[in-house]
């Protein structure tokens, strides 16, 4: 009897084999590799460029094998609207950033560009701190998590309560897609390549603004072994940053 | 189109733009600069091949017009005086990226908000302020609607020649002075896109932008690489100027709205002086220097005119030789030198 064997995983084409810099058990990793195989399942890898933010993504241009624009702090909203302009009729333009630079300095070329409904995916990594700088606070950094420069727990007082960045995007008529999952569950990480894939198709064909948050742990400045940071960062955003898909093209908002 | 037209100095930039072959342009309206946007609103609903796009900040538009240029874009950008620290800042990453840029500078008076009235306290800043990291622009001050449209197409072909970005500084009177432009009289240049796109220009290889150096040797040679531009560039270009009156002893240097003013007033002298020569840079970097000397050198009055607290006389201090008497005047506040206020000055001092 002749066995066939059907190739199931392996290594992504779009995925450099440039050894990567993040910390051990860091989610940055595996959201990298996710959109590899997202691109590499949509077959556009030709057509695609992607723009990453400051922080540890930054050197995402190393690690995928396609076209990509680093870009300065909360700028890459702003070059990736430039670049869409300009490629967006014949290419996909995608970004991926942490939430410190999206949700800090570049959180009016956010909205500004949600609003207009650019042709854009925006992937964004939030990992509840500003991991390159030195685990600095960062706006979706819980109450009373301890950071850099919230040595004694972020307050209400100082701070204020944390929004959720992802949800306050749904009334925005000009986006069309909004998902949040956690990279860290091997159950949502699996969701996660769809989620990507799916943003990535809507920009195709519908040409709307899509938006993925993928809630990361940094095991590195949350001072703790990569399980124990699963653990811990698990349960303390249930209920405040919930995964879903919150809205699509076809249904609207559902909550 | 027709060959002469009427325009201001703004819609002038715009036009020379347009003919150079400018597809995009991004900016933030704000006063003295939206009359160039304007302009540019209306030739692109008259389907001159330019697309015109509104930033909701003016940093967010260089950013724009940096992802543009990556796309292939060739690009236009403008700002007002207060917000020369996002050009700035921009500078810096188009530096390091090697692209091209052109962003016209329409000066008023600051610091701070201050008020819309022209100036031209922003010199030392858009040089100084372009070095960020040892990177460098060329920085081209025209005044007339005419040299408006030279320096345009001259800006494009210097941020396509060199890969950097390109700074004009127009006054806000300059840019809103009129006259008949006669194109036909003009020679824009058509200048070859050379610069480094993302698409189908690396033989298939992916197309990486950043201007992270992350390890020293590899800034080491990115700093060699600008710093051999540099010189490249120095060797290259001469500086633009203009002079009026070549062999006198007594010389004046203004540029912009100054120095149109400066030549009405030394026109309307009738022999009450002897005659004065005026010497226009219409380039500040480089700045043609070996001209200035040439005519500092039949000089032994030198007058000094600019809208700053001295920014000129700062600037032109290495060139000047020891024996040389110097008289400066500057207006501030967005006050315009008047013809017999120049007239007087340099009477008295006579
Ligand atoms: S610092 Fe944090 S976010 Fe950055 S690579 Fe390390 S674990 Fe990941």
């Amino acid at each position: 009897m002749e066995l066939k064997f059907e190739q199931i995983a392996g290594f992504p084409k779009s995925l450099s084999e440039t050894p990567q810099h993040f910390c051990p058990g860091c989610t940055h990793g595996v959201n990298t590799r996710l959109i590899a195989e997202a691109i590499d399942d949509l077959q556009v890898a030709g057509d695609i460029v992607g723009v990453c933010g400051m922080g540890c993504s930054a050197l995402l241009p190393d690690y995928l094998d396609i076209d990509m624009v680093a870009a300065p702090p909360g700028q890459a909203i702003p070059v990736a609207v430039g670049l869409s302009h300009e490629i967006g009729e014949k290419g996909l333009v995608f970004v991926y950033l942490g939430e410190g630079d999206l949700y800090g300095r570049g959180l009016s070329a956010l909205f500004h560009a949600a609003i207009r409904g650019e042709s854009l995916s925006v992937f964004c990594a939030n990992n509840l701190n500003m991991g390159m700088s030195g685990g600095h606070l960062s706006p979706t950094s819980l109450l009373g998590q301890k950071t850099a420069t919230t040595p004694n727990g972020k307050s209400t007082v100082k701070y204020g309560v944390p929004v959720d960045f992802t949800r306050l995007l749904l009334n925005i008529p000009g986006v069309s897609f909004v998902a949040r999952f956690k990279g860290f569950t091997a159950g949502e990480i699996r969701k996660g390549k769809e989620l990507f894939k799916r943003s990535l198709q809507i920009q195709k064909f519908q040409k709307g603004f899509s938006f993925v948050e993928i809630l990361g742990i940094c095991p590195t400045n949350l001072e703790l072994p990569p399980p124990e940071a699963v653990k811990q960062v698990k349960s303390a955003i249930s209920g405040i940053y919930p995964s879903g898909i919150f809205k699509t093209p076809e249904v609207g908002i559902t909550l | 189109m027709e060959k002469k037209r009427l325009l201001k100095g703004a819609e002038a930039i715009g036009e020379a733009a347009i003919q150079t072959g400018c597809t995009r342009f991004y900016a933030y309206p704000v006063p003295n600069q939206s009359d160039l946007m304007e302009y540019l609103i209306q030739e692109e609903n008259n389907g001159r091949g330019l697309t015109v796009f509104q930033a909701e900040d003016p940093l967010a538009a260089f950013f724009m017009a940096y992802g543009a240029t990556i796309g292939g874009a060739r690009v236009l950008t403008a700002v007002n005086s207060v917000d020369l620290p996002d050009a700035l800042r921009a500078a810096s990453y188009f530096s390091a990226a090697d692209l091209p840029l052109v962003c016209i500078v329409f000066t008023q008076s600051g610091p701070g908000s201050g008020n819309i009235y022209p100036e031209q306290s922003d010199t030392l800043a858009a040089l100084y302020g372009t070095r960020v990291g040892d990177g460098f622009a060329p920085v081209l001050t025209p005044s007339t609607p005419t040299d408006c449209v030279l320096a345009t197409n001259e800006a494009f072909r210097l941020a396509e020649t060199y890969h950097v970005p390109v700074f004009i500084l127009l006054d806000a009177a300059c840019a809103q002075l009129t006259e008949t432009v006669d194109f036909s009289a003009l020679k824009i240049h058509d200048i070859p896109k050379n610069h480094p796109t993302i698409k189908g220009e690396n033989g298939g290889q992916p197309v990486k932008f950043t201007t992270l150096a992350l390890d020293i040797e590899k800034m080491e040679e990115r700093k060699e690489a600008l710093k051999e531009k540099q010189a490249r560039f120095l060797g290259e270009e001469d500086g633009s100027y203009k002079i009026e009156g070549n062999e006198n002893t007594t010389l004046v240097v203004a540029f912009g709205i100054a120095a149109i003013q400066a030549k009405r007033a030394l026109e309307s002298f009738q022999n009450e002086v002897n005659p004065c020569s005026l010497f226009e840079p219409t380039s500040l970097y480089p700045f043609p220097k070996k001209a200035l000397q040439e005519a500092m050198s039949k000089a032994n009055q030198l007058f000094i005119l600019d809208m700053s607290n001295g920014q000129l006389a700062e600037l032109l201090k290495p060139y000047i030789p020891e024996d040389m008497t110097l008289h400066t005047f500057s207006t501030t506040g967005g006050a315009v030198p008047r013809v017999e206020q120049i007239k007087s000055w340099i009477q008295q001092a006579l």
